[in-house]
């Protein structure tokens, strides 16, 4: 079997036909396309096939016998380059500020793979089909409808580098191929512009080149000009200089030495003042910064004197927390050690009574065993348990009867007795106390004076209410109702206020009645 | 405390704190106005709250094996109707516990015992297991109550014997009734001989009391912080009247820079109100709360947001509890009070008297407490 390799005719065509008599023959023959190259295979008029390359069997002596009996079809190959191609051209237009501008322009183009069998619409059946064909019938639609319509909304100055306006352009572009020839099975892949100096830019370059010109004349200028002070000032300073050389030769030693001396002198005047200006301003960056410094300095001192001052009190309250520590504890080793030695002393004393008991007990034994008569044991215990149910009825009626004693008694008089009165002088003092209508600091002054004065018996306490009328017992001043609120106000002498709350105190007193401070010592 | 002649002496001042020759510090009752008492830390006033357990005639008090009894009690209030001092007790509750069981409640229908009068209940005992000697255990928990509504409350514990015959023989049935004085610190106990000797059994069984017979009473400090009438059940403590206040983070002149007590009036008085009596403050607080910013510079317009006299701490049952005397508004630890409340305050609790205010002010209370849990000095601190 034969095969046969087919290709296009030249790398400027674009599709062709390829003529299908030639491979029919006795002899079967296989024909092999390359995969760059689109096959579109027409059977009887129809599109039957389109493919990048192809193998195709053609004759043959079976294929000519089904001819033969059912007929043959008619058979058409077109192949088309499936490879991107390029071609630039130029145009040439008109900006908005109408200034003429020129541009080449490069296109990409290739056969669409998706919809190649359109390629049909640009072959021609008799003759090649070149790619150059392409372009003729896109380009004059790219300068009218393209090119031209973006550039004249653009100065002349602005196409260069400006992004959107190339997107605008390449974009109308593939716009206008796609309208073109996009039924035809061709597409644009991608285009570029490039544009050419045009006379704005090219005024633009020219004035910025005399700029630079300029400035660097300018700059040479300035250069001279310098030099030329320079010249002067150093004439003028060799003039002086050759003045007082001259001067210098004319004077006579002393003067010489004088001239030499001031001159140091002033030289060193110089320096020195130069020394002590560059000192000054040293001392005046360094009085600045000692300013700054203090300031902080001071600032953060006063902050922390704020927490020491806190610091300071806690320290203190920690310290008296501790004295009342110690001192706690050590009451507290006292009172455990009392508790100790008073319960040694209840073992001890319970101990004692314990053997005794039992003693008592065994003592008792033994008189009933020896004298054999427990009844008279039994009588004298009767009669000791009755002796003891006596006395304690005796005594619980005493306690009965002080206590009805004590339930007619006001809360004055209860008060009085607890402090100390006898029953009848608490009785005069609650009566004096209700119709005299005293006030509580009077009370107190009054109960002072009445445990003073040793009154036991009604009438002791009736005299000295008689004499306190009379005068002759006097309560200090201040006893006043005024002096309510003041709780040393209703006794003796007034002492000082007491150093922590300020509470007055009468004297004798040895804690403030306010706080339980200690006044003295 | 163990208070002496110069204290009572003393004590009529009624702005004395302290007795000026010992330094005892003058604990009054909260009625003291009424009973002039001097009371000691713990400790009931014996004036206001007497009361007397008794077991009414005709209780039968003996029983044998597999037996109930139901004895007839009575609570009397000790003072006199013609004593000048009239205060009623207020009954909280009643529990009886038997043998080592549980503590149950008893079922009364009154709540308060007028001075003088006396109220009945029943003490109902299981069924006697084994023959001998039995017991029962009656709490009582009563209250006395000040002018201003603040309680008291304590818990006294009475024992009731009883004689228990077994099923077979007799026994010997010793009984011991405690006999108490008109008081309670009395110690005196009374043997009553023994009657039966080795007689029958129903000699021994369902003997009553000719008399009405009075059960000794004994204040149980221990029960009244597990049943929580006093003190802090959880943590076990329990705050001091004697207790001392140290006041921290305030100005100069807002608060003592030395640690108060309760002082005569027994209680600490917060508010806006200035520290110095005058005509124009006639109440001057303990505590002046006032609100500054944050340069030191008092705040005007939110001080004139605290009251006067805005909320007191004082002690009650043997807990640190505030007073909200002002409608303004106070918050303990983020929960607003009403008004004329008393609520009980923890270690560690923060009392804001302006709370829900922009910038309120706030008060942290911590308890000092020495090794057997008695809050001896309570902290405030301004926070």
């Amino acid at each position: 079997m034969l095969s046969n390799n087919i290709s296009l005719s030249g790398d400027e065509v674009l599709c062709e036909y390829v003529p299908m008599e030639q491979f029919k023959g006795f002899l079967q023959q296989r024909i092999g396309i390359a995969p760059d190259t689109l096959t579109v295979l027409i059977r009887d008029g129809q599109v039957a096939d389109v493919s990048h390359g192809a193998h195709l069997s053609v004759g043959g002596i079976w294929q000519s016998v089904k001819e033969s009996i059912g007929g043959s079809h008619a058979l058409q190959l077109l192949v088309a380059d499936a490879r991107p191609f390029e071609s630039t051209f130029s145009f040439q237009g008109r900006s908005r500020d109408n200034v003429e501008v020129e541009a080449e322009i490069t296109l990409q183009i290739q056969v669409d793979p998706q919809s190649g069998s359109n390629i049909l619409g640009l072959a021609s059946q008799n003759n090649i089909t070149n790619k150059s064909a392409v372009f003729e019938r896109l380009i004059p639609h790219f300068n009218d409808r393209a090119l031209q319509s973006i550039v004249g909304q653009v100065d002349a100055t602005s196409l260069r580098g400006a992004v959107d306006v190339q997107d605008k352009l390449q974009a109308e572009m593939l716009n206008v191929a796609e309208d073109v020839l996009g039924d035809m099975g061709i597409v644009v892949r991608a285009s570029s512009v490039n544009w050419a100096a045009n006379e704005e830019e090219i005024a633009q370059m020219a004035s910025r080149d005399r700029q630079r010109e300029q400035a660097l004349l300018d700059e040479k200028l300035a250069h001279y000009q310098k030099e030329i002070e320079r010249a002067e000032t150093s004439t003028v300073l060799k003039l002086e200089s050759d003045l007082a050389i001259e001067k210098i030769k004319a004077m006579s030693e002393d003067e010489l030495r004088k001239m030499i001396a001031t001159q140091e002198a002033e030289f060193v005047e110089v320096k020195e003042a130069a020394k002590r200006a560059a000192r000054l301003s040293a001392l005046e960056g360094e009085i600045a910064e000692f300013n700054v410094e203090q300031h902080a300095r001071f600032d953060n001192a006063l902050n922390e004197a704020k927490n020491e001052v806190e610091v300071k009190k806690i320290q203190l309250e920690i310290k008296q927390l501790d004295l009342k520590t110690e001192e706690l504890e050590r009451r507290q080793e006292v009172a455990l050690h009392k508790l100790e030695e008073l319960s040694k002393l209840e073992v001890a004393a319970a101990a004692r009574e314990n053997q005794i008991k039992s003693i008592e007990g065994l003592n008792a034994a033994d008189l009933a065993l020896e004298k054999g008569k427990t009844s008279i044991a039994d009588e004298s215990a009767d009669r000791a348990a009755q002796r003891r149910l006596d006395e304690a009825r005796q005594a619980d009626t005493t306690e009965i009867e002080k206590l009805k004693l004590q339930q007619g008694m006001s809360a004055d008089q209860l008060l009085a007795l607890q402090a100390g009165l006898s029953p009848e002088v608490a009785a005069v003092f609650a009566e004096r106390a209700k119709t005299d209508q005293t006030s509580a600091a009077e009370q107190k002054a009054m109960m002072e004076k009445l445990i003073e004065s040793g009154a036991r018996s009604s009438a002791d306490a009736r005299y000295f209410f008689e004499q306190f009328k009379e005068g002759v017992i006097g309560v200090a001043a201040g006893a006043g109702p005024g002096n309510a609120g003041n709780p040393a106000a209703g006794s003796s002498t007034v002492s000082a206020n007491c150093p922590q709350c300020k509470v007055a105190n009468a004297a004798g007193n040895e804690f403030c009645v306010g706080c339980g401070a200690p006044l003295r010592g | 405390m163990g208070y002496k002649e110069c204290c009572h002496l003393e004590a009529v001042d009624p702005n004395a704190s302290f007795c000026g020759t010992c330094r005892t510090p003058l604990l009054r009752c909260i009625s003291y106005q009424e009973c002039k008492q001097l009371v000691e830390p713990f400790q009931p006033c014996p004036v206001c709250l007497a009361p007397q357990l008794v077991i009414d005639a005709g209780a039968v008090v003996s029983a044998q094996v597999g037996e109930r009894l139901a004895i007839p009690m009575i609570v009397r209030n000790q003072i006199d109707s013609t004593a000048p001092i009239l205060r009623p007790i207020w009954a909280k509750r009643i529990y009886k516990r038997e043998r080592d069981q549980k503590l149950v409640p008893v079922n009364i229908d009154w709540q308060s015992i007028d001075a003088g009068k006396e109220r009945e209940f029943y003490v109902e005992t299981g069924t006697f297991g084994a023959g001998g000697t039995d017991k029962v255990d009656v709490f009582l928990e009563l209250a006395t109550r000040s002018k201003e509504g603040f309680e008291e409350n304590h818990v006294f514990k009475g024992t009731l014997m009883f004689s228990v015959a077994s099923q077979s023989g007799s026994q010997q049935v010793v009984q011991n009734i405690n006999l108490s004085g008109a008081h309670m610190e009395d110690n005196a106990l009374l043997h009553i001989p023994s009657t039966n000797t080795g007689g029958s059994q129903e000699e021994t069984t369902g003997r009553t009391v000719d008399q009405r017979q009075v059960v000794k009473l004994e204040h149980v400090e221990s029960l009244e912080r597990e049943l929580g009438t006093r003190g802090y059940t959880q943590s076990g403590m329990q705050v001091s009247r004697a207790a001392k206040f140290r006041l921290r983070g305030f100005n100069e002149d807002d608060a003592p820079s030395w640690e108060v007590g309760l002082g005569a009036k027994g209680h600490l008085a917060f508010g806006r109100s200035d520290r110095e009596r005058s005509d124009a403050n006639p109440l001057p607080m303990d505590v002046r709360l006032r609100c500054y910013n944050a340069t030191g510079e008092l705040d005007v317009d939110q001080s004139l947001l605290l009251s006067r006299h805005h909320f007191d701490l004082l002690v009650l049952n043997d807990r640190l509890v505030v007073f909200a005397r002002s409608g303004k508004g106070l918050a303990l630890n983020g929960k607003m009070l009403g008004s004329n409340t008393i609520t009980d305050v923890n270690d560690g609790d923060v009392i804001a008297p302006l709370a829900g205010q922009a910038r309120s002010l706030s008060l942290q209370v911590k308890f000092i407490s020495d090794m057997h849990g008695s809050v001896n000095t309570i902290e405030v601190a301004r926070l």
